[in-house]
């Protein structure tokens, strides 16, 4: 046979596949008749009767169906018309089903889909560094790290010059050591007088090329190529965000000049596409040299100097033939010897057993954190758990699915093989069904994963995700063989059954082991279900009762917030204070407004207690964890808060005490809200009453309380285990509140402007109305918990449907059963509560189950965060009560159609 | 004496052969043919006939055609194709050398 027969073949074979077999078949047939009656008709000329003649042609000619069908295999294409009759066959059955057919793409879809998302997450943190910077092994971050062993304390560490040069001299262990301090400074642009908030970093001259980058545009900032000494006027790199935003992407943006807290520096190139530092940041970055840092920071040059001026971070570019380990105890070493220095200024850095060390660290964004975003880890390895959890609820819902489908169609797969229907061809046409229908999930589970992913990287700007495709493959793979699996396990099943069992229906019932594992499934979803909507309904709750702490929200729209950056410019304490000062006197003196209030930055925390002698009897008070809010002259008037009981502060109160900064804040008179004076003293005057606190070196500072304030205007004093106490001043203040008569929002401008004015060296970190942000707060709380709240609801919706998944199939096994029931006189009430009571035990004793892990859960979430959660039983039992209800949908549904079987249809078909 | 069984392949050589020397003949008049040159030994029923005349059509080898019959009935008729025609002396020449090569293999005997 030549190759062109064979093509020739092959053609003609495709013609009748898409053709079809019609014209054939008729061909055929009127051959092998014609063929019959030659044969005939030769019998009868060698003298044969008629009927003897035709018998015998009959008997050569062997079967006109026989012949057809070998016919028909040798001219068509056996196996793809196989294949296409399946397709056409599945699709027709996924129309009959729309419902089971949606549900399970979306299950298999959306459980991939999620599983990819959160493990992109996870591995994207533990293997890649910040957005903008390359996968390579030998850049390492050194960490600094202080920690008092005999408290169990530990707190990151900034480095000085000195050590930093230490490091540096070890050539044999570092091809490169960089350097850099992270700041924050005002930017004039041009002619614009309006300074804006700028990330600084201030690198030493080795950054980039440590980090193995260089600028997209132009070149590296430069200062003379000294790291310690200004030998040329400094120029900047900006980050690519800035140079599109305030620079329109222009080119000529190189050697341009902008002001960095009012010092002129030429812009000397645009960062990398994405590139905003080691640990990610704020769009808004500029490099500068590091020798540039005291021109433009307003510090000493001596700061290089000394041991005990810590301000660096770290990174270097280990030799090709050094590994992080054998670089470790060199590092750890020399950081030893480094004096004990304060890293941020935090109290306990200076103590006596405090010790200094180093390690070694991969550059990747999961280490960013140096220690106070662990955190972060811990919830991503929390995540990573919940993706591995969510695979395993999607392959069980997709099992219980499948075989809830296939005993449906046990009937179908009956009456197809008493018609002589091959075993081969059932499986394959089952198969065929699968694989369709894994394959749609498949196609949806990249879109979900597309969204995810574009989504999540939105909000995390610290990590760059890349989506692993081997694990994304493997992933789908998983689940889709459980789906494809369990389409055709049910079918092996089936079709093995025998044809009168099946046909009779006593071939019914279930293998009981599978049911059996299928039940246990469905509980252990629902148990652990419960307390992932526990823990979220517990942040959401906490997130919003945190919101809603605040004062005045009824003149909300009446007050005008300007918040100022209080580092970035290095003034001295009391040029700050004087400079907010004025600015408040400026602001208040402005027309239209009624009051003007300095504004705290942060707020102190400190543990009070009831003075002994004011104990009210029959209440327990402890420690109480108290924030100390500040209320300077004119608090009160400018949020509306009416006063219940004794008076405001006065003049000699509001006069800050003279003392050291980090001494604990000690006022002796404190405002409290109505609500905590009920509390702490019920109906008894509270004004006069002492709270104590503990102040410096074991002194308890006595405070009295002069007024109550109407705790419905204040805001509730007690949030999350934390009261709010009104002190007279605070410890640093960072810009003005002002009250206006009317709407605030058209004196914005004019009042930005005064603050601006008055404090010129200090950037406007935000300037808005209180309304504007509670809605922005609000808009971000809303956007938070709606992604948890998802989370939680597709967890929900994945039990519910393996609950029906289960019943369905229950109901499904036992139509004839409920037919002889209701032939027998069973109402359709009771064949409900049949099936749903069974159905419902299997959500309660989830339930039940779910109930100590949602405590546990709770627990969990708590203390990783360290966040002080609104633990209120009844987020439990709301929780509780949504799943029941949603359990029992599920349940209900699917009972709800047993009691709709006829038992006429159902005792002669079931 | 069981029949012996149609050795594969050697059935569309068969066909191509008897049309080579016949000409035209319908499917019947085919399978008459290798059975009387079989001397009876052969006997083709429709399910071996059909699928192997219409392999021979999708390959070129014959083409087919609804005429009369000697005794006036409608029949299709094979012919031999030029493809078919070159088919055959191919098919004929493997086949010989084969028999030949099979052959020298029988004559073979022990050497003293």
């Amino acid at each position: 046979m030549s190759a062109a027969s064979g093509i020739r073949r092959m053609i003609a074979r495709l013609r009748t596949a898409v053709a079809g077999h019609d014209a054939g078949d008729a061909d055929l047939r009127a051959e092998m008749e014609s063929h019959l009656a030659l044969e005939i008709d030769e019998h009868i000329r060698r003298g044969l009767p008629a009927d003897q003649a035709r018998r015998k042609a009959m008997m050569a000619a062997g079967g006109f169906t026989q012949a057809s069908e070998s016919v028909r295999d040798q001219r068509g294409l056996p196996w793809i018309e196989g294949l296409v009759a399946d397709l056409r066959f599945a699709a027709r059955h996924f129309r009959r089903t729309p419902l089971a057919s949606v549900t399970m793409v979306l299950v298999l879809s959306i459980g991939i889909g999620a599983n990819v998302v959160l493990f992109t997450m996870l591995n994207s943190m533990m293997t890649m560094p910040a957005p903008g910077m390359e996968r390579d092994a030998s850049v390492v971050r050194i960490r600094g790290s202080m920690s008092v062993p005999r408290l169990g304390w530990e707190s990151a560490r900034l480095m000085s010059w000195p050590e930093v040069r230490e490091y540096a001299a070890r050539t044999d262990l570092f091809a490169g050591v960089a350097a850099w301090a992270d700041e924050s400074a005002t930017l004039l642009q041009g002619d614009s007088n309006e300074p804006a908030a700028v990330n600084m970093i201030y690198a030493s001259t080795r950054y980039l090329s440590v980090l193995g980058l260089r600028p997209s545009l132009g070149t590296e900032p430069y200062a003379g190529g000294d790291d310690t000494r200004l030998t040329a006027s400094p120029s900047v790199m900006i980050s690519e965000p800035m140079w599109q935003q305030w620079f329109g992407g222009a080119t000529d943006v190189i050697g341009r000049t902008v002001r960095i807290n009012g010092t002129p520096v030429r812009i000397a190139g645009v960062a990398p596409a994405r590139f905003l530092g080691t640990d990610g940041g704020r769009s808004m970055t500029v490099w500068a040299p590091l020798a540039a840092y005291p021109l433009l920071q307003h510090r000493a040059p001596a700061l290089f100097s000394s041991y005990d001026s810590t301000f660096l971070r770290v990174a270097a570019r280990l030799r090709p033939d050094v590994t992080a380990e054998a670089a470790l105890p060199v590092v750890a070493g020399i950081a030893a010897r480094a004096p004990r220095a304060a890293a941020g200024g935090g109290a306990g850095a200076s103590d006596a057993d405090a010790t200094s060390t180093a390690d070694i660290v991969p550059m990747l964004a999961s280490n960013s954190r140096a220690t106070a975003r662990t955190d972060m880890i811990m919830s991503s390895v929390m995540a990573g758990g919940s993706a591995l959890l969510i695979l395993l609820i999607t392959c069980t819902n997709v099992s219980a699915l499948l075989v809830g489908m296939a005993v449906a169609r046990r009937r179908e797969i009956g009456v197809r093989i008493s018609l002589g229907a091959p075993r081969k061809r059932l499986v394959r046409q089952l198969l065929t069904e699968s694989v369709l229908l894994a394959l749609t999930a498949a196609a949806v589970a990249l879109l979900v994963t597309y969204v995810g992913i574009r989504a999540l990287s939105a909000t995390l700007t610290d990590v760059q995700l890349v989506v692993d495709w081997r694990v994304t493959a493997a992933t789908c793979a998983i689940a889709l063989a459980t789906g494809i699996l369990f389409g055709i396990s049910p079918a092996l099943h089936a079709t093995r059954a025998s044809v009168s069992d099946t046909l009779k229906g006593s071939g019914s019932s279930q293998a009981p082991s599978r049911s059996w594992l299928q039940r246990a499934l469905v509980v252990a979803q629902i148990a652990l279900t419960q307390p992932l909507l526990v823990g979220l309904g517990v942040v959401i709750v906490t997130m919003a009762t945190d919101m809603r702490s605040g004062p005045g929200s009824a003149v909300a729209d009446r007050i005008l917030e300007i918040e100022l950056d209080p580092w970035s410019g290095r003034v001295s304490d009391e040029e700050r204070a004087a400079r907010i000062a004025a600015a408040v006197e400026r602001v208040k003196a402005t027309p239209g407004v009624i009051a003007a209030v300095p504004m705290e930055t942060g707020s102190v925390r400190a543990p009070l207690r009831v003075a002994d002698a004011d104990r009210a009897q029959g209440v327990m008070v402890d420690v109480m964890d108290a924030r100390l809010v500040a209320a300077p002259d004119g608090y009160f008037d400018a949020f509306s808060i009416p006063f219940v009981r004794g008076r405001d502060f006065d003049a000699s109160e509001y006069a800050y005490p003279p003392g050291p900064m980090n001494e604990p804040l000690s006022a002796n008179a404190v405002i409290i809200g109505s609500d905590l004076a009920k509390t702490l003293w019920g109906d008894a005057d509270a004004v006069g009453r002492h709270l104590t606190m503990p102040g410096a070196a074991g002194t308890m500072t006595s405070m009295t309380v002069v007024g109550v304030v109407d705790a419905a205007a204040a805001g509730p004093s007690e949030v999350n285990d934390e009261i709010r106490v009104y002190v007279p001043y605070a410890r640093v203040n960072a810009g003005v509140i002002a009250r206006t008569a009317g709407p605030a929002m058209p004196m914005l401008n004019t009042l930005r402007q005064v603050v601006s004015t008055e404090a010129p060296q200090m950037p406007l970190e935000r300037s808005e109305t209180m309304a504007q942000r509670v809605a922005r707060e609000h808009a971000a709380l809303v956007r938070t918990s709606g992604t948890i709240a998802a989370g939680g609801i597709l967890a929900l919706i994945l039990s519910a449907i393996g609950l029906y998944g289960v019943v369905a199939s229950g109901v499904g096994q036992r139509t004839q059963e409920i037919g002889i029931r209701t032939a027998l006189g069973a109402q359709p009430d009771q064949v409900v509560g049949l099936f749903f009571g069974r159905g419902l035990r299997l959500g309660l004793i989830g339930l039940a189950l779910g109930l100590p892990l949602s405590i546990v859960a709770v627990r969990m979430i708590s203390a990783t965060l360290a966040w002080p959660l609104e633990t209120s039983p009844l987020v439990g039992i709301a929780i509780g009560a949504i799943t029941l209800a949603v359990a029992s949908l599920a349940v209900w549904i699917p009972a709800r159609r047993a009691s709709a079987i006829d038992p006429l249809v159902a005792l002669r078909i079931g | 004496m069981d029949k012996p069984q149609i050795q594969p392949g050697t059935l569309a050589l068969m066909i191509l052969k008897t049309l080579d020397v016949l000409g035209p003949l319908h499917g019947y008049g085919v399978a008459r043919r290798i059975e009387e040159t079989s001397r009876q030994r052969l006997t083709l029923n429709y399910g071996t006939l059909y699928p192997a005349l219409l392999k021979l059509e999708q390959e070129g080898f014959v083409k087919t055609e609804w005429g009369q019959s000697e005794n006036n009935r409608r029949a299709k008729f094979y012919a031999l194709t030029p493809a078919g025609r070159k088919q055959l002396a191919r098919e004929t020449q493997e086949w010989q050398q084969t028999a030949d090569l099979i052959a020298s293999f029988f004559a073979l005997k022990a050497t003293p």
